[in-house]
């Protein structure tokens, strides 16, 4: 899979992920949260925010599993689940998608926290991981 | 919101087509021009009387260019060139682009196309979708590089919110292939029945094989004039009552709205059915774009034609068939004709709507109603077609 192209709007985000930090961007406006990051608050279009540490944990709002490769030079190992998580304390703003770390079931509606990957010399991306009830 | 005065002022005057195959063996332009000269004669028009170029693609530019295309057809003019990226989202809004030019004044015949060979010759590309500051950052390093990971979360949130499971796609898969073996261009022709549909692998839950359209070689074009100029054809006249394009926001996240299922259909229909001064219980036939079976019954929902969770009850109850309440993409659709990014869905509107109705089905000489050979609907007077998401939107009508 293709690693992460990092732009100065999502830098401090993937910085974050190498130092095992989930972070998001909030504005200095209004408070509302930026997903993705932008430089201009969609909301009240000020161009300030800050980033900070978020906690990681959050809900499944949307899942697939890919079961067969979708094209030639697919490569990631099948199957596998993708899902689209709206994490706590970010005012329902912040829903990021990764793939999930599982060997059961998951569901709409399961609660997970974020890991990160630690591959020798590669950017470290979010996984989620179900959180046990 | 478009002024009134748009309202039915222009017309879809000719439409043609290539055959769709998976390996045309023919270059996208020689498909293309085939389909243009189609259109152009079915409109009645010399090819020197095309006055304006649309095409659409989505990432890779795997359609002629307009350039291309004045070149191949020996325009001696083209007073638009007008390459629309978002794909099937906007193959609305591409006919939309075309009859502003001519409503404007300033193009006479515009000309909509697609022509590529998307399974046998995909465009050499290193990076085909990329746009600078798009979301594809945030979803490809996690292996989301298809449709299906695109909207497959939110129609699995649907799903889950009204207790639907993949067994309930199955009866829209099953009449679409029906709809298909109507028709004579058609690439899918086997019968299909719900058990098919049920042992069909798996490529991206909540998606099996019969799930998702067709992915094919071929080209279609059509043309758009003003109504007064298209007067007097053969065909009767099929006039643009309405028409809308635009996203509200990039899928990362749902469309800006509280749930994580509703598209921009739901807000564009609204606007679309006022432009046209028309509600859902006017709508005789709907054309709604179908990447997914799951996709297509979001839309039949969001567009107003089934209510929230009911679309896979309504179709598996004959709804939505050639004698239904509203017939729902009667051509088989990207399900079982083929993928033309979304003008498949425009032009089955217009033959529907033409005065002598669809020609390409089994009927010889005049419709039966017979659904083992004609797929004519009982004379239809308003169609809505959609694009993806209903990101753009058509009402189409036969002029009285």
């Amino acid at each position: 899979m293709r690693p992460p192209v990092m732009d100065a709007d999502s830098a401090p985000f993937w910085k974050g992920c190498d130092e095992g930090r989930l972070m998001g961007q909030s504005c200095e406006g209004c408070g509302t949260f930026r997903w993705p990051p932008r430089e201009y608050c969609p909301s009240c279009h000020s161009h300030s925010s800050r980033w900070s540490g978020l906690g990681g944990t959050g809900q499944i709002v949307g899942l697939v599993v890919v079961e067969r490769a979708p094209m030639p030079g697919f490569d990631a190992p099948l199957p596998l689940p993708i899902v689209h998580v709206e994490l706590d304390g970010t005012g329902g703003k912040m829903v990021l998608q990764a793939n999930l770390r599982s060997d059961g079931k998951a569901a709409i509606g399961d609660r997970v926290r974020t890991e990160f990957t630690d591959a020798e010399g590669a950017q470290r991306l979010p996984v989620f991981v179900l959180q046990k009830s | 919101m478009s002024e009134p005065r748009f309202r039915d002022a222009c017309a879809i005057s000719g439409i043609g087509w290539s055959a769709l195959s998976k390996a045309s063996g023919r270059t996208p332009a020689a498909l293309a021009t085939e389909a243009a000269l189609a259109a152009i004669a079915d409109a009645g028009l010399e090819p020197a009387e095309i006055d304006g170029l649309v095409t659409l693609f989505w990432g890779a530019r795997d359609t002629p260019a307009p350039s291309e295309m004045v070149a191949a057809l020996g325009l001696p003019r083209c007073r638009l060139s007008h390459c629309d990226a978002g794909g099937g989202a906007w193959a609305c809004s591409a006919v939309m682009a075309a009859a502003l030019a001519v409503h404007a004044g300033i193009c006479r015949h515009v000309l909509v196309y697609r022509g590529a060979n998307m399974p046998s010759a995909p465009p050499p590309s290193a990076d085909p979708d990329y746009w600078p500051s798009g979301q594809r950052p945030w979803s490809e390093p996690f292996g989301a590089v298809h449709a299906a990971t695109l909207y497959g979360p939110h129609v699995a949130a649907w799903m889950h919110a009204h207790g639907l499971s993949n067994s309930d796609f199955a009866d829209l898969a099953v009449m679409q292939r029906a709809h298909a073996r109507l028709n004579r261009k058609a690439m899918m022709q086997a019968p299909m029945s719900v058990d098919d549909h049920q042992q069909s692998p798996w490529i991206i839950r909540p998606f099996r094989l019969l799930d998702c359209s067709i992915f094919n070689d071929g080209a279609m074009a059509l043309v758009v004039s003003a109504s007064d100029a298209a007067r007097g054809s053969k065909h009767g006249v099929v006039t643009i009552r309405a028409a809308l394009g635009g996203s509200s926001g990039a899928p990362v996240r749902a469309w800006g709205s509280g749930d994580y299922w509703t598209l921009n259909a739901e807000a564009l229909s609204r606007e679309l059915y006022a432009q046209a001064g028309i509600s859902v219980a006017d709508i005789d036939i709907a054309q709604l774009y179908d990447p997914f079976t799951g996709m297509a019954l979001m839309h039949v929902e969001q567009f107003g034609l089934a209510a929230a969770g009911q679309a896979a009850r309504a179709v598996a109850e004959g709804e939505f068939g050639l004698d239904g309440r509203i017939a729902l993409n009667s051509s088989g659709g990207h399900l079982s004709e083929g993928n033309l990014a979304g003008l498949g869905h425009v032009i089955e509107a217009v033959q529907q709507l033409r005065a002598g109705g669809v020609r390409d089905d089994l009927c010889d000489g005049a419709h039966s109603f017979d659904r083992s050979c004609c797929r004519q609907v009982r004379s239809p007077h308003i169609a809505l077609v959609a694009g993806e998401c209903g990101d753009s939107g058509l009402i189409l009508a036969r002029e009285a």
